[in-house]
């Protein structure tokens, strides 16, 4: 059976074929192993940087804001009220963060070998995946510590990951083809991270803000993500159906937003980056 | 489509230079310094040629186009194997880049029959920290094989780059010839039955190009179709049967390699003359000696590009260098089947240059009678005497040799020689 191929002009807003993607899963895994692999080859201290910097993170939040600023934790106690949302807004940061930049880091690639360009973003979702499970042991080890059970709320769990991770993925998506685009937009990125890290309760409970001013914490998708996170993990605030069915909606809406923005910019990234 | 393997119709590539102003500046800067010289190219092949191509249009908004490729048509059937030449800027590169799926036409349609292999560059996605068998695969996987296709011929592909005891050293502590021999193992294991080559033979030192061109020998066996792209002359006149000369973003010429590459020679050199301070193509050496010009010039010191079979041809070249040093010179002759007629080298001769100031010329003399009819052309290479090749460039003018008009006399062999009849 022969394949044929036809190649023509394309604009706007395109099909996007999932399966050529499937078929490149190869690719997937190669290009994610490599970013790891590089990237610890040389480190001594290679993965436990990665619990390093959630302890200190804590650590300051605790201080700061448990201590000094004596915000409510909703009981529980602060070190792991943060590092439960820390955890989860790690794997946004780093996973931002490489995707935004994977296409430009992969310029050769895009300008001299074929392959569906999703592969690359999808690629750099690896560190953050890694980390993220690092993390995780970490947090589950620390609510050992403190004597926190599991709850039956713990069921949810995988779901929230799957919102937070296609959340991720299309904000990501949307970042990685406007930086093809524009290159200033990595440093930017940065930038635009720490600034999304304060206005999302990460190192601070939700219920610290006044209540007239909590709606407004809801228009940042990360805030449903983190609040549901804690909520099967520590039982912590109010969840409902209809939250848990917003929250997939949005998460599912800003995937496929970010897929197809991508899809429509993909046929310009070898002649414009 | 039966045993078509690539048709193009009308085929377009359109570069908008506008859109690309709306950047900050630092990107600006870059982009539009790139592509202007990409139009200079192209304005120049205006000028030199005398055509009427208009290359840059003027849009009512101010924006500048650049079109790489022009309403480009053909087509290629199951196995054969087609050289494309022309110059930099011609839109070699955006054609295959295009038949690649790397980008997209702006107009025009190509269908291809069968499954693709691109080479436009050697060693893509090598990662300096992974070791040799490493990026083996990972070169392997985005060149587009499969992993069980890589272990199949995983053997063959170190057997083929002879880095047995490197396998396991990261590459980055690789020498450049095992780099670029490790490349090209993987790169020539890819078996699509479509293959599309980009300059990728000019890297590497003699014995490895000789290797690549066996090996792309080999592909010519297997019944595979080949576009390549190549100022490798030689290479094209020995790989190919049919060949395409690019100018401008059109195919000016389509058919037989040589008739095409003859062609490709009389659009290209003007008058028996070429500098070469600037030059790239082809062009190799270590430094720091370099040959500044190369022309060719008749027994009365006029340049010219045609000769008759009964005069002496005089290759003149310029030598930039230290005074006093001793060099070793070489003249290869070859013709438009990429046969190499003759090699003249001072050495042979017991003739002794040295450089009697830091820019000196060189006149090697070459008898008459000696070359048949035909085009041919000149490679040049400039050594010290540790033999070190500090300059070389290759068939980079050309030159005709003619037989007089009355009767055909020309010699049946490759050259021709005046011998002593004697009767007794």
């Amino acid at each position: 059976m022969s394949n044929q191929i036809i190649i023509r002009p394309e604009k706007g807003w395109l099909r996007i074929n999932f399966r050529e993607v499937f078929e490149y899963r190869e690719l997937v895994g190669f290009l994610a192993w490599r970013d790891i692999v590089a990237q610890y080859k040389q480190a001594v201290f290679g993965v436990t940087w990665a619990i390093v910097k959630p302890i200190f993170s804590i650590m300051v939040y605790t201080l700061v804001f448990g201590k000094i600023a004596r915000l409510s934790s909703s009981g529980i106690p602060y070190p792991l009220f943060t590092l439960c949302g820390v955890v989860a807004w790690s794997f946004f940061a780093t996973s931002l963060s490489a995707a935004t930049v994977s296409l430009l880091n992969n310029t050769r690639l895009l300008t001299k070998v074929y392959f569906p360009r999703l592969v690359i973003p999808l690629a750099s979702l690896s560190r953050g995946i890694i980390e993220f499970f690092i993390t995780f042991v970490f947090l589950i080890v620390l609510m050992a510590i403190y004597g926190f059970a599991p709850l039956a709320t713990i069921v949810f769990l995988p779901i929230f990951l799957l919102m937070g991770l296609s959340m991720t993925f299309g904000i990501g998506l949307f970042f990685s083809a406007l930086s093809a685009k524009y290159h200033d937009l990595k440093h930017a990125i940065v930038f635009l991270i720490q600034i999304w890290f304060w206005l999302t309760p990460v190192a601070y409970g939700l219920e610290n803000i006044p209540k007239e001013l909590q709606r407004v914490f809801f228009l940042n998708p990360m805030t449903w993500i983190i609040q549901g996170f804690r909520w099967t993990l520590l039982g912590v605030g109010e969840m409902d159906w209809q939250r848990m069915f917003g929250t997939g909606l949005l998460s599912v809406a800003i995937l496929l937003g970010g897929l197809f923005y991508f899809r429509r910019m993909e046929s310009d990234f070898a002649d414009v980056i | 489509m039966g045993d078509t393997a690539i048709k193009v119709e009308n085929l377009s590539k359109v570069y908008r230079l506008g859109e690309l102003h709306q950047r900050t500046n630092s990107i600006r800067d870059k982009a539009t310094e790139t592509l202007r010289r990409l139009m200079q190219t192209v304005r120049r092949q205006d000028s030199d040629s005398g055509g009427s191509v208009q290359d840059s249009v003027q849009s009512p908004h101010g924006d500048d186009y650049i079109s790489a490729l022009q309403d480009v048509s053909f087509e290629v059937k199951k196995g054969e194997i087609v050289g494309i030449i022309g110059r930099n800027g011609a839109g070699k590169s955006t054609l295959l880049k295009i038949l690649s799926r790397i980008t997209k036409p702006t107009k025009g349609i190509a269908c291809i029959n069968g499954r693709i292999g691109s080479l436009l560059e050697v060693g893509t996605g090598f990662h300096p920290e992974l070791t040799g068998r490493e990026n083996i695969y990972l070169n392997g996987v985005i060149l587009g094989m499969k992993k069980h296709e890589i272990d199949r011929q995983f053997d063959e592909i170190v057997a083929f780059a002879e880095i047995e005891r490197f396998l396991d050293t990261p590459v980055k502590r690789y020498s450049s010839g095992m780099y670029v021999r490790l490349a090209f193992a993987v790169a020539a294991h890819l078996e699509p039955e479509i293959l599309l080559v980009d300059e990728v033979l000019a890297v590497g030192d003699f014995a490895f190009q000789k290797q690549c061109l066996k090996k792309m020998d080999e592909v010519r066996n297997t019944g595979r179709t080949v576009l390549y792209v190549s100022h490798n002359m030689g290479s094209i006149a020995d790989l190919c049967a049919r060949a395409m000369y690019m100018e401008s973003g059109q195919i000016m010429l389509d058919g037989n390699a040589s008739e095409v590459i003859d062609n490709y020679l009389s659009f290209e050199n003007k008058e028996g003359q070429v500098d070469l301070r600037k030059w790239s193509t082809e062009r190799s050496g270590y430094g720091p000696m370099k040959i500044t010009y190369l022309s060719t010039k008749n027994a009365d010191g006029q340049v010219v590009s045609r000769f008759k079979y009964n005069e002496p041809i005089v290759f003149h070249f310029g030598i930039r260098g230290r005074t006093g040093t001793a060099c070793v010179v070489g003249v290869a002759i070859r013709n438009t089947l990429g046969q190499l007629v003759l090699h003249l080298n001072n050495t042979d001769d017991a003739a002794e240059v040295v450089l009697p100031r830091e820019e000196s010329d060189l006149a090697v003399r070459l008898g008459k009678n000696i070359l048949n009819e035909g085009t041919y052309f000149i490679t040049i290479w400039l050594g010290d005497g540790l033999n070190v090749v500090n300059d070389r460039v290759g068939n980079c003018l050309s030159f005709t040799v003619s037989t007089a008009s009355k009767g055909n006399i020309r010699s049946q062999g490759m050259v021709r020689i005046s011998a002593t009849w004697i009767v007794k």
